[in-house]
């Protein structure tokens, strides 16, 4: 398409483009401040480059923090290197020669989108830009009158501008863009009349309503998928997932061939299944601990930021106090230095207000210290509470994983006697059952058999070995995680808050040295 | 310790009272004892002959309810001869015995103020004036209509009680009135003890009862209302001269002989040594309340001992079959000018503690006051500390104006829909610039100000709800005429502002300003920001601006001189200088914006002073469109409407009026008639009335004389024909023969008639002729 360009210099955005327009901006102060001080690009909120023969977007990565750009009637092809301008609200690319919407997908707070006088021929990748509020796509090549169901998607669309697309042609236009997009309030910048709305919904009725079901269930489901995923990271946060039925024991089961072997041999069903109620009853119980426990843990953790926070506030009102009485009178103060009828009486003053500069200074230094001090036993208080709420966790998930070992062990007990019993019956043909070839192969000795069952039974016992052990090492991270982030807080507490201290002395010592006094008289 | 001994000394004296009332002998010693002072007021005289007969004769019913009520007294005598009389059948104000139950009225009202019993009761203690018994002790001898202490507007409680008691039950109230026994300073009503109603904020004291000599013996009549009818959750007793609500366990309440009601009567008989406090308000249970007319289901529940109290059958019989005869008192009617002047002669004083209460009625007082609230320093209403007033259908919607003597401010209270949005306006003049605090209905204002306090030297707004978060501004003015920056002369320089503001979730807190102050004359800047959390240092940024002639020679007028910047916590020393640059920017222009806004507040104030001054020099009060008395323009309306509809309905009545019409306009005759004329147009109508029966009698005897030429002719042509007619032609004749006769006969009668009647029709109409407003000036003597 070049020969259409044939009279103009085709533009790309680059740095000199984009300095000119800022300059063009600014007034004369500004300048002066700029050439003293430089200029971040990342201040910048608003970019116009309109009228600019721009042909390739590019070199706008820097502008982070751009909530509107205006690149309208210029010569663009495609929409390209706009992905980092993540805050953008306005985008403007109507007039140019875009063909294909893309790479918006991540301008996810864009409400105000104009594509008009285009020529796109295709509404797509514009899933994410769900703030979308106003969307100008007019003049253009749209065709298909049905592809106005995907502005469904958008819920706070209130304006939207399709005229002079072909689709407009359309006599069913007007109804069934109203019929699908029912939050309309204006199309193509007319108010939508609520009599045409009435009759819009007369209309395509049937159109909808199927539409409208769709979209119903599509938000059932998610939201159960979000719901239950909501659950399972609640129980992940009480270290107990899928705790609750049967998925460990099921689990012990599928990694071992043997047992399912074994699982044919008679009267092992009846056995699986009682083992089977047992070992889930034990493990509901181990999950309720495990949600009561978090429960506990959280009521200690807050319970603790409480404490600490009344400390603190506390502290906070005490040198405020202070620094307000300070500064009360120190503008009075300043003054009378400044106005003092001699240097000597003013250097005195001067002199004096030092003094209570540091008197200041110490005074909220000790009161820092003071926290501090307090906040040490507070915080050694939560460790020990922690580490006690942690260690009675321990024992008691031990305590169950325990019972269940038992109940493994019982089980494996029973299960080598109904093996060495069917081997017997086998060696005897006393067996009254035909049984699978691959277990048949196991009923050759006594030793096969019992190889076969402490098989089976070490991969369980390892099964329920390393849930516990997944559930100790979580505790325990769980334990040092809270408390080391306690007494880090505590720490770049106390940095910020001296800091700030010191910070704060400078400055008002930094205002007395600003004043002017009177001269030393010879 | 002592009071609490006092209380018990008090207590014994109450018992040693009671027991003497309880011991009925001591009475007559007493009523010796009763002191001179108690003046013995008889009863107002009373016009009865415009009063219905009910009023003046009993009906055999009622006859026979004395007679029940006379032999109930006497077993009641005979059983409890130690007890006072009870109050059973006094005179009625035509001297005419009535039973008290039949005094009762119930009456609903068509006020909806006098749906509910505080209405009602405060309504009954504004509207009559108390009259103290005749004698304190001794029940009243006559117990007049509430119709009539209704329109003499004065009545002792028991006439109070009544009233009372009749517009209760009317409004559906379980109510009855109470004979019983009282303190003095409810029985004389005294409420110079008792804090003001608007003024009891803090627990009321209790004042020490003074010694006094007829203690329990006091009579006094109140209103009982039990507890279940009108969703009243509890028992209690209303004082009908105060109109205030009491418990029954009321100390100041000493004893009960009876209550009653429009259907009964009922003999307390319980103990009232310890006043009211034990008594039990079942008046179904008969050990506790005897009943007059018992009504059949209760009678077989009474107790074997009591049943002696009837010694014969016939009695049982008696009361039992008798219902209490309709009250012979005509229904209780209040007038809509009756009730809105509420008050007697329109006007109440009430003396509290400390206190004067005085009331009007609306429209009484061309300002509009409906009441007035003195309260003094000392018990002898001198020293006055403050007034309040109230104001009703005021048109500058004023309702309430406080007057402090001692700072000698003036706070008057709006309701919501002054101009401007004011509430309240706080003043010692309604002059300018002499301090003004003045309260807005913040909500309804767009800018949200809540209150403005103006002094000659400073103004302080507060607002509420603003957007931009702002809640206080405060603005110092200088003297007028030491100002050396471009202001008009007429207005105070402004030499500082300072605003307030809420800190503002959204932003962070060292970006958002909580105070930021304007001063004008040093021409700095000064931002102070939110505390950011844990922080105890607040982030400070201080610009000097230039004057604005440098920046428009576009001279550098923004440099790091210019601004010095704290930045709490924080080793930069903010933002860049082109951000202070920006933010330099905006609040130049916000200074100007805020310069701007207090002359506008300070213009505000100038107009509401003029409009409350225009107001105050020519109150006007408005009259509700529903308020038909007041409303005249309403009413002409009406009244027009009324009498449209009167011309239509009543054309013949109207018709009627005008008889005398066509002889006086023969006459000649306009409004005034001389007695030439006036006799003429009697005569004139006497021979025209004349000619009119004349001409009726004529008519008919003209009628009648046809009828009979019929029945000859008829006959006639029976008589010839007689041979050839069928049965069904004879028929035929016969049946109209009796039918002619019939007729003829009726004529008759009628001629007779009209013959007896035209003399006395003639002086009939000659009688009325002389009544006739027309005429009867000249022919009244004839």
């Amino acid at each position: 398409m070049s020969h259409l360009y044939e009279n103009i210099e085709p533009n790309t955005i680059d740095d000199e483009l984009v300095q000119k327009v800022l300059e063009e901006e600014r007034t004369e102060d500004m300048k002066k401040i700029v050439r003293r001080e430089g200029f971040n690009l990342k201040d910048l909120k608003e970019l116009q480059l309109s009228f600019r023969n721009i042909l390739q977007i590019a070199n706008l990565w820097q502008f982070e923090n751009l909530t509107k750009l205006q690149l309208d009637n210029n010569i663009i092809e495609k929409i390209e290197g706009l992905e980092s301008l993540v805050h953008l609200v306005w985008l403007d690319l109507s007039f140019n020669n875009i063909e294909v919407i893309e790479g918006l997908g991540t301008l996810v707070k864009l409400q105000d989108l104009s594509l008009y006088s285009n020529r796109i021929s295709k509404i797509e990748n514009l899933d994410t830009l769900q703030e979308l509020q106003i969307f100008s796509i007019g003049k253009n090549n749209l065709t298909t009158l049905e592809d106005v169901v995907y502005f469904r998607r958008f819920k706070h669309l209130r304006t939207l501008n399709l005229a002079g697309n072909p689709l407009c042609d359309d006599k069913r236009y007007m109804l069934y863009v109203v019929a699908h997009v029912p939050k309309l309030v204006y199309l193509d910048f007319k108010l939508v009349r609520d009599s045409t709305r009435e009759e819009a919904v007369l209309q395509y009725q049937y159109h909808i309503e199927p539409l409208e079901q769709e979209e119903a269930e599509a938000l059932a489901q998610l939201e159960d998928k979000q719901a239950k995923q909501k659950e399972l990271e609640c129980h992940k946060t009480a270290f107990v997932e899928y705790l609750n039925g049967s998925f460990l024991f099921d689990s012990m089961f599928a990694e071992d061939t043997e047992a399912a072997k074994l699982a044919c041999l008679p009267g092992v069903d009846d056995l699986l299944q009682a083992y089977r109620e047992e070992f889930v009853s034990v493990c509901e119980s181990l999950f309720n601990y495990g949600l009561k426990e978090h429960e506990n843990r959280e009521a200690e953790v807050s319970h603790f930021y409480e404490c600490l926070n009344e400390v603190l506030t506390a502290n906070q009102q005490e040198g405020r106090k202070r620094i307000l009485e300070f500064e009360k009178q120190s503008k009075k103060r300043l003054e009378e230095i400044h106005n003092a009828s001699s240097y000597d009486i003013a250097e005195l003053k001067r002199a004096r207000y030092r003094e209570d500069i540091l008197q200041l200074s110490e005074a909220l230094m000790g009161l820092e210290i003071l926290i501090t001090n307090q906040l040490e036993e507070i915080l050694e208080e939560f460790k020990r509470n922690i580490a006690a709420v942690a260690s009675t966790f321990t024992e008691n998930v031990k305590g169950m994983m325990n019972q269940c070992r038992d109940l493994e062990n019982h089980h494996h007990e029973k299960l080598l006697e109904i093996s060495i019993t069917t081997l017997e019956k086998s060696l005897k043909n006393e067996l009254d059952m035909d049984l699978p070839a691959a277990v048949q192969t196991l009923l050759v000795d006594k030793n096969t058999i019992v190889n076969a069952v402490n098989a089976s039974h070490g991969t369980r016992l390892q099964s329920i070995d390393k849930r516990e052990s997944d559930l100790l090492s979580n505790i325990d991270q769980w334990q040092n995680s809270v408390t080391e982030k306690a007494f880090q807080n505590e720490i770049d507490r106390n940095r910020n808050r001296v800091k700030e201290i010191i910070l704060f002395i400078e400055n008002l010592q930094e205002e007395l040295d600003s004043i002017k006094i009177p001269e030393p008289t010879e | 310790m002592d009071a609490l001994e006092e209380k018990e000394e008090d207590e014994q004296t109450v018992e040693e009272k009671l027991g003497s009332l309880a011991v009925s002998d001591d009475l007559q010693d007493v009523e010796t004892k009763v002191p001179v002072e108690q003046d013995c007021v008889p009863k107002h005289s009373v016009d009865v002959s415009q009063l219905p007969s009910s009023y003046k004769t009993n009906s055999p019913k009622e006859k026979q309810l004395l007679h029940i009520a006379d032999h109930f007294l006497q077993q009641y005598i005979h059983l409890c001869p130690n007890r006072k009389p009870l109050f059973l059948h006094p005179v009625n104000e035509c001297g005419v015995e009535k039973f008290v139950s039949t005094t009762v009225r119930p009456t609903l009202l068509p006020y909806t103020e006098l749906y509910d019993w505080d209405g009602c009761a405060s309504f009954v203690s504004d509207y009559l004036v108390m009259e103290p018994l005749e004698c304190p002790i001794t029940l009243p001898s006559s117990l007049y209509s509430p119709t009539t202490t209704l329109k003499h507007q004065r009545g002792n409680c028991f006439d109070f009680s009544v009233l009372l008691c009749s517009m209760l039950i009317g409004a559906g109230y379980d109510a009855y009135c109470v004979q019983g026994y009282a303190i003095l300073e409810i029985c004389t009503l005294d409420e110079t003890q008792e804090l003001c109603p608007l003024l009891r904020k803090p627990p009321e004291e209790a004042g020490k009862p003074k010694h006094e000599p007829l203690h329990g013996l006091r009579v006094h009549a109140w209103v009982l209302v039990l507890s279940g009818k009108r969703q009243v959750p509890e028992t209690f007793f209303i004082n009908p001269f105060t109109g205030n609500r009491h418990n029954t366990t009321d100390k100041r309440f000493l004893g009960i002989e009876s209550v009653w009601n429009h259907r009964n009567y009922w003999v307390n008989m319980q103990d009232c040594r310890h006043g009211c406090k034990d008594l039990i308000f079942d008046l179904r249970d008969a050990t506790c309340w005897e009943i007059m007319l018992s009504e059949s289901n209760h009678l077989q529940l009474l107790p074997k001992e009591k049943e002696e109290l009837f010694d014969s059958d016939t009695v049982r019989e008696k009361r039992m079959s008798f219902d209490m005869p309709p009250s012979w008192v005509v229904p209780i009617r209040i007038s809509p000018r009756q009730f809105e002047m509420r008050y007697y002669q329109g006007k109440k004083t009430t003396l509290y503690s400390k206190a004067k209460l005085k009331k009007w009625a609306p429209y009484l007082n061309g300002n509009g006051l409906v009441q007035r609230l003195t309260i003094y320093a000392g018990p002898d209403y001198t020293d006055a500390v403050e007034v309040r007033e109230w104001f009703e259908n005021r048109e500058d919607i004023l309702v309430r104006r406080e007057v402090n003597k001692q700072t000698q401010l003036t706070t008057d209270y709006f309701s919501k829909g002054h101009s401007l949005c004011l509430k309240a306006h706080t003043y010692k003049l309604l002059e300018p610039k002499t301090g003004h605090t003045m309260e807005f209905y913040s909500e309804a204002r767009v800018d949200g100000l809540q209150k403005r306090v103006e002094t000659a030297t400073e103004m302080t707004e507060y607002f509420m709800g603003r957007d931009d978060f702002l809640y206080l501004r405060h603005v110092d003015f200088g003297k007028q005429g030491e100002e050396t920056q471009r202001t008009d002369m007429n207005s105070k320089p402004i030499m500082q502002i300072k605003e307030c503001f809420h800190r503002n979730p959204e932003k962070p807190a060292d970006e958002d300003v909580a105070e930021c102050i304007f001063l004008i004359t040093e021409e700095d800047i000064h931002l102070t920001y939110h505390l950011k959390d844990k922080y105890i240092t607040a982030s400070k940024k201080l610009f000097h601006k230039l004057p604005e002639r440098a920046s428009e020679e576009h001279e550098v007028f923004m440099s790091l001189e210019a601004c010095t910047t704290y930045q709490a916590g924080s080793f930069e020393k903010g933002k860049s200088l082109f951000h202070l640059y920006n933010l330099l920017k905006e609040l130049t222009a916000k200074e100007k914006w805020v310069k701007e806004e207090v002359r506008q507040s300070e213009a505000e104030v100038l107009t509401i002073l003029k409009i409350r001054q225009t107001e105050e020099a020519n109150i006007k009060l408005s009259v509700p469109i529903y308020n038909r008395e007041r409303n005249k323009e309403r009413r002409r309306q009406q009244e027009a409407m009324e009498s449209t509809v009167k011309d239509e309905l009543l054309g013949q009545k109207k018709q009627d009026l005008h008889y005398l019409a066509p002889f006086l306009i023969r006459n000649g005759c306009t409004d005034k008639l001389n007695k030439v004329q006036a006799l003429r147009a009697r005569d004139d109508c006497l021979t025209d009335f004349k000619h009119h029966l004349t001409y009726r009698i004529n008519l008919i005897q003209a009628h009648l004389e046809k009828a009979v030429e019929e029945l000859q002719k008829r006959h006639l042509w029976f008589q010839e024909n007689k041979n050839q007619l069928s049965t069904k032609e004879k028929d035929d004749y016969l049946s109209s023969c009796s039918e002619s006769m019939f007729h003829i006969n009726v004529l008759e009668q009628r001629l007779n008639r009209e013959k007896q009647m035209a003399p006395q029709k003639y002086l009939a109409l000659k009688d009325k002729l002389c009544m006739d407003p027309h005429l009867a000036e000249h022919l009244g003597y004839i």
